[in-house]
């Protein structure tokens, strides 16, 4: 039904498009439970940009947590690869299994500028 | 980052983004657009790249530490609730011309000029120029991870002022941007490309594509609302908003290029191919292709009679056009240049038994810098160290590059001579090229055949424009 009150008015349509997000990836894990992470026996994964200072950024983040909690593990950047570069799909594309298999509990991704 | 971040919730882990200042909106935005409420953002104060060490030391440990153990202390962020949407023929707003300027304005649903109004008895004019289903999906585009279809096509076409014979070619380009190999995706990054949009075939005359003098120039109703549309497409469709906080982080950008078209005619009379031929097309199709451009060169006027001397500055300009910036083409596997050659440096070529791979060969051999330069720009860029002997290893680039330790070694600057593009156009009186140089990877060119429908002919003798009056 025509909803012009004006003769010079006009009726228009959205110009966006649906969202479709795709499906999780197969073999993804099950939704984490809510509440707070024990920090002191948790793995910590880092997984980077190659670029801004990283691994500098990442060896004095896991000094200071190895300071707080002396038994935390760490999974390190150059297990998982660059995440912007020329293997950038691949290396995504990975993380949900790769993660998976270092049980980590936490991932610190970086690093975004 | 957006994307790993929602991969390693994936894999199970609490995932915490490490975030300069000026990026924590784009960051929202894209993590909501792909279904994450609230990303959680452990903040870096600032500007890595320009910080000191022992300040970037200081902000790490006094800002991002705190902040890092702050995020993992919350709960898990929520997904997404999807918010209803409106269907395609949903009439979404009704006001005069000026209120659907400001209603479109507001939900930054323009390019900031003012749009024409979608309405659908203009949209459906833009359907009748395409035999496909307006509801086919043609991709599925990020960042917002929103559906390319052919109605949207048609309404943003139509915002874009475009014709509605120009349907079948914006279907094509919206068909090249789908493509993975396009990277949208990346179309926010902080270079601040623009997509071109090359036009090569009979269409070009069909539909009265400016392809002489001034023929990047703002002023053909062909060339510039489909270069428009393209970029009302990309912020639409694709999601791609160059608004504070939004998802274009282009750090300075650049304006919309209009489309080129080249010169059919000029390239079978000196007994070249035309581009859609070198793209792997039938000399009787048109063919649309997408490349981003990140540089454009100045002027480059090239004399004499010969290859020899219009190669010298071509060379040298073409050369600098590139620039250090190339160091991204080893790093990200691509690197696709373009060289736009008015009609007689062309003809001077092919006069003296040159051919367009001949051109590609004496570019790729001739321009070169010091590896140190290549190698210390990434450092400018990134804030990260990153030797050819990296790229070398990955696989991008060959053994040529490292064949000394030599950091004043001279290396080869355009990857590959094959992905140097080549196109005719411009004022046919004037001895000048310009070169467009794509940004690595992300939109590396990428082509489309037009697909006319059934009635073309029929339905372009009854959308005839009225002659020009000049």
């Amino acid at each position: 039904m025509s909803t012009l009150k004006n003769a010079s008015d006009v009726e228009v349509v959205w110009p966006l498009g649906r969202r479709s997000r795709p499906a999780a990836p197969a073999g993804s894990a099950p939704p984490r439970k809510a509440g707070p992470i024990d920090l002191n026996s948790a793995t910590v994964a880092f997984v980077w940009t190659y670029a801004r200072k990283g691994d500098d950024m990442y060896r004095i983040m896991q000094g200071m947590l190895k300071g707080e909690y002396p038994d935390i593990r760490f999974v390190d950047h150059d297990a998982f690869g660059n995440i912007h570069g020329a293997t950038e799909t691949e290396v995504v594309a990975a993380l949900p299994r790769l993660l998976q298999e270092a049980k980590a509990d936490v991932a610190v991704v970086g690093i975004a500028g | 980052m957006s994307r790993a971040y929602l991969a390693a919730e994936q894999g199970g882990a609490r995932a915490v983004a490490i975030t300069q200042t000026s990026f924590m909106g784009m960051q929202r935005a894209t993590g909501k657009a792909i279904g994450v409420q609230d990303i959680a953002i452990a903040e870096y104060p600032g500007v890595i790249t320009i910080d000191a060490q022992d300040e970037f030391e200081r902000k790490v440990r006094e800002n991002l530490f705190p902040a890092l153990m702050e995020r993992l202390r919350e709960p898990p962020k929520a997904l997404v609730k999807e918010a209803p949407e409106p269907a395609p023929r949903d009439i979404v707003f009704t006001g005069s011309f000026d209120a659907v300027q400001e209603h479109f304005h507001q939900r930054l649903w323009s390019d900031g000029l003012p749009v024409v109004p979608p309405t659908i008895e203009r949209v459906e004019r833009f359907l009748a120029f395409t035999d496909r289903d307006p509801n086919e999906v043609i991709g599925v585009l990020l960042p917002e991870l929103r559906e390319a279809t052919v109605w949207n096509v048609a309404v943003n076409g139509a915002m874009a002022g475009c014709r509605p014979e120009y349907m079948p070619i914006l279907v094509a380009i919206a068909e090249a941007i789908s493509d993975p190999e396009f990277r949208i995706q990346d179309a926010g990054s902080t270079p601040g490309w623009e997509p071109l949009v090359i036009v090569s075939g009979s269409l070009v005359r069909e539909l009265e594509f400016n392809f002489q003098a001034g023929a990047m120039r703002v002023g053909s109703q062909a060339n510039s609302s489909i270069g428009r549309f393209l970029r009302m497409f990309m912020r639409n469709v694709a999601g791609l908003l160059s608004y504070p906080g939004q998802t274009d982080k282009g750090t300075i950008g650049m304006s919309f290029n209009v489309a080129l078209a080249e010169n059919d005619e000029a390239v079978k009379s000196i007994g070249w191919e035309p581009f859609r031929v070198d793209r792997g097309f039938s000399r009787d199709d048109t063919v649309v292709t997408v490349q981003s451009v990140v540089a454009i060169s100045p002027p480059i006027y090239s004399g004499g009679d010969t290859a020899e001397t219009q190669l010298e500055f071509i060379t040298t300009i073409f050369g600098s056009a590139n620039g250090p910036f190339a160091f991204t083409g080893p790093v990200f596997g691509h690197w696709h240049p373009l060289l736009v050659m008015s009609p007689v440096v062309a003809k001077v070529f092919a006069d003296n038994g040159w051919t367009k791979d001949d051109i590609r060969k004496h570019l790729r051999e001739s321009i070169k810098l010091p590896a140190r330069v290549l190698e210390r720009y990434y450092w400018h860029v990134s804030a990260a160290s990153w030797k050819l002997e990296d790229s070398v290893a990955e696989g991008t680039i060959g053994e040529e590059y490292v064949q000394s330790k030599d950091p004043e070694r001279l290396v080869p600057v355009l990857m590959r001579a094959d992905w140097i593009n080549i196109v005719i156009a411009g004022d046919p009186g004037r001895n000048q090229s310009r070169a467009y140089i794509n940004n690595h990877e992300q939109g590396a060119p990428v082509s489309r055949r037009v697909a006319l429908p059934k009635a073309w002919k029929a339905l372009l003798e009854k959308a005839k424009p009225p002659a020009r009056i000049v």
